[in-house]
């Protein structure tokens, strides 16, 4: 008769529920119109939620690019304190 | 029952102490200790991606860079104007990114991928633009597999057993990311060291951590290895990218709110780890996951600490990103006020340009330009926490304040390789466009790639050797969440304080200058 490692079933099972709520269920979820909707708006900005550091953000060049006109802008209005 | 020893039964600090002078076995050779093998293989590393970029620059470079000044030029003299050039900044922009991208040579950056976002389909993950990426991702194996075998064989252990135990590390790591690539998962920030230490940890708390495996499971080595790396992205040339109000928003409040947390575990909550503490505290205040393993690094915090403040860090993440646009709007701050609001407070990068774009556009650029401005301080609070914790933390074998050698040989060194490669690669940015192209070639063609595989595969690693039954006793009090929850607060309230201040009080114009044009 086979021998089961302890804990074999139990990892089984956790498999077989990953499996479930990964194939089954999120895609499901992403359907939703809410999620879908913040999903779709994600892409259009190029926007990576799971970005650890900012290099990781595949939109931070253009960020920077962006937001390092205005402060270095020869008008000097950035910096200026008063109205 | 099992063949594995119980994980629980021991639970080891992040740093292993190898280069701790053990009197009963002869003196380590300085080469084989781990901080000095990290920094060695990322300097190397750094090297051979540098060498690759130069090597492949394109024989144009010269004229590219003439096109580039001429771009900033015309960009300057546009935004010099008072009238509003919106499509024509565009257009400039888009420019300077195109060129910039065409004299950045990144050679080896279509071999170091990791899956991409799927829906339904996981095999999905394995394509990039109807390409396969499985050959980049066997390549990215070997190259790894390479490097990490020759580390083990300089530390004088066998490269075949470490193969094997990699092999099954490492396609922990790829169902890992496999998992946090679903876009489901992936919009709402469930990032994937969640699901490394969760692998992990299911292994390990049911048939237990396979022996063979257990060569490849180099928490320590691969972490350090990785900060190595990170310190080429921590540039400090960018702290000016949002002026004063930037530098106030993320380097003034930041800290204050890391000492404060700090203390108030210490003395209000009394929580009984105080590296534990300094986690939660430094992952809560600066910059989520890239925080807390920097600074667990080099306060030696156990495992199961660092994985509770990163999983801590992603559910109060999840929260933040969804309810902070919407007090932002409810409110009327702003979305200058508020993207600095969301950026100094909520923990990771991704979340904070999410959650800014959910306000504005303008919140988003303030809000990810202020995390970029955070990020650059870890850098700096790896390096303050490891003189801190072995100067007055960690116990003098006498009782009285160690010496300066002492403190040397406590002292993790890979930090100083950290702190090097940063102040190293921030030199090289400010040298002009071609310094500048250099640095992004590096980091974005190699060197992030494998900083990102290495705290997976740290992530796994911390998995396999850990046990529930930590976690629980850890949680138990509910302290670690009371600390997080308090901070938290602290950082949310202060934030705002500092933002308003900048913005409306002090520099009224800049926040009218970001959203005018």
């Amino acid at each position: 008769m086979m021998m089961w490692r302890p804990g074999t079933i139990g990892l089984l099972i956790a498999i077989l529920a990953i499996v479930g709520v990964w194939l089954l269920v999120l895609p499901t979820v992403s359907n939703l119109p809410s999620v879908r909707e913040r999903i779709d708006s994600n892409h259009a900005a190029g926007i990576n939620p799971t970005a650890v550091f900012y290099t990781d953000h595949p939109g931070m060049a253009d960020i920077e690019r962006s937001v390092q006109s205005r402060v270095d802008s020869p008008t000097g209005w950035f910096w200026k304190r008063s109205q | 029952m099992s063949q594995q020893p119980n994980p629980s039964d021991v639970v080891e600090p992040l740093e292993n102490g190898t280069d701790t002078v053990d009197e009963s076995s002869p003196p380590q050779r300085w080469y084989r200790v781990d901080d000095f093998l990290a920094m060695g293989l990322g300097a190397l590393i750094i090297m051979v991606a540098a060498a690759g970029s130069l090597a492949t620059r394109p024989g144009n470079f010269t004229e590219l860079t003439q096109a580039h000044q001429i771009v900033k030029t015309q960009l300057k003299q546009l935004d010099s104007r008072s009238e509003s050039f919106s499509a024509d900044r565009k257009q400039l922009l888009k420019q300077q990114a195109d060129l910039e991208g065409q004299m950045a040579s990144m050679p080896l950056k279509s071999w170091l991928v990791r899956p991409g976002e799927w829906k339904g389909d996981p095999r999905t993950a394995f394509t990039k633009n109807d390409k396969s990426i499985v050959p980049p991702l066997v390549a990215t194996f070997a190259v790894m597999l390479i490097l990490f075998s020759a580390t083990t064989i300089v530390q004088g252990q066998s490269a075949v057993k470490f193969a094997f135990g990699f092999f099954g590390v490492f396609s922990l790591a790829l169902v890992s990311y496999v998992l946090a690539g679903q876009e489901v998962i992936k919009h709402y920030n469930l990032e994937y060291a969640l699901w490394a230490v969760l692998l992990g940890l299911l292994i390990s708390n049911t048939i237990g951590t396979p022996k063979w495996m257990s060569a490849a499971t180099r928490t320590e080595f691969y972490i350090k290895t990785g900060l190595v790396l990170l310190g080429a992205e921590v540039l400090f040339n960018k702290l000016l990218a949002l002026g004063l109000p930037g530098i106030f928003v993320s380097w003034v409040v930041t800290p204050i709110v890391l000492v404060t947390t700090y203390l108030f575990g210490q003395y209000v909550l009394k929580i009984p780890s105080k590296s534990l503490n300094l986690v939660i505290s430094a992952d809560m205040s600066v910059c989520g996951v890239s925080a807390a393993v920097a600074t667990a690094a080099a306060c030696k915090a156990k495992k199961e600490e660092l994985s509770l403040a990163i999983g801590l860090s992603l559910i109060f993440t999840v929260i933040m990103m969804v309810v902070q646009p919407f007090i932002v709007r409810a409110s009327g701050m702003g979305e200058v006020i508020g993207g600095a609001w969301i950026g100094g407070t909520i923990d990771s990068t991704g979340a904070v340009a999410a959650a800014g774009e959910l306000v504005g556009s303008t919140a988003k650029d303030v809000a990810a330009t202020v995390k970029m401005i955070q990020n650059i301080l870890i850098g700096v609070v790896a390096f303050a926490v490891a003189v801190y914790w072995v100067s007055f933390v960690e116990p003098s074998t006498d009782g009285k304040r160690p010496s300066v050698i002492e403190i040397w040989h406590r002292f993790p060194k890979f930090t100083l390789g950290f702190l090097g490669v940063s102040l190293a690669m921030s030199f090289l940015q400010a040298q002009g466009i071609e310094g500048k192209t250099l640095v992004s070639s590096v980091v974005d063609g190699t060197t992030k790639s494998v900083r990102e595989w290495l705290f997976c595969l740290a992530f796994v690693s911390i998995g396999l050797e850990s046990n529930f039954r930590e976690y629980r006793k850890m949680l138990a009090s509910g302290k670690p969440v009371i600390l997080y929850l308090c901070g938290q607060t602290l950082n949310l309230v202060l934030s705002f304080l500092m933002a308003w201040l900048m913005f409306e009080k002090i520099f009224p114009n800049a926040a009218n200058e970001l959203i005018s044009k």
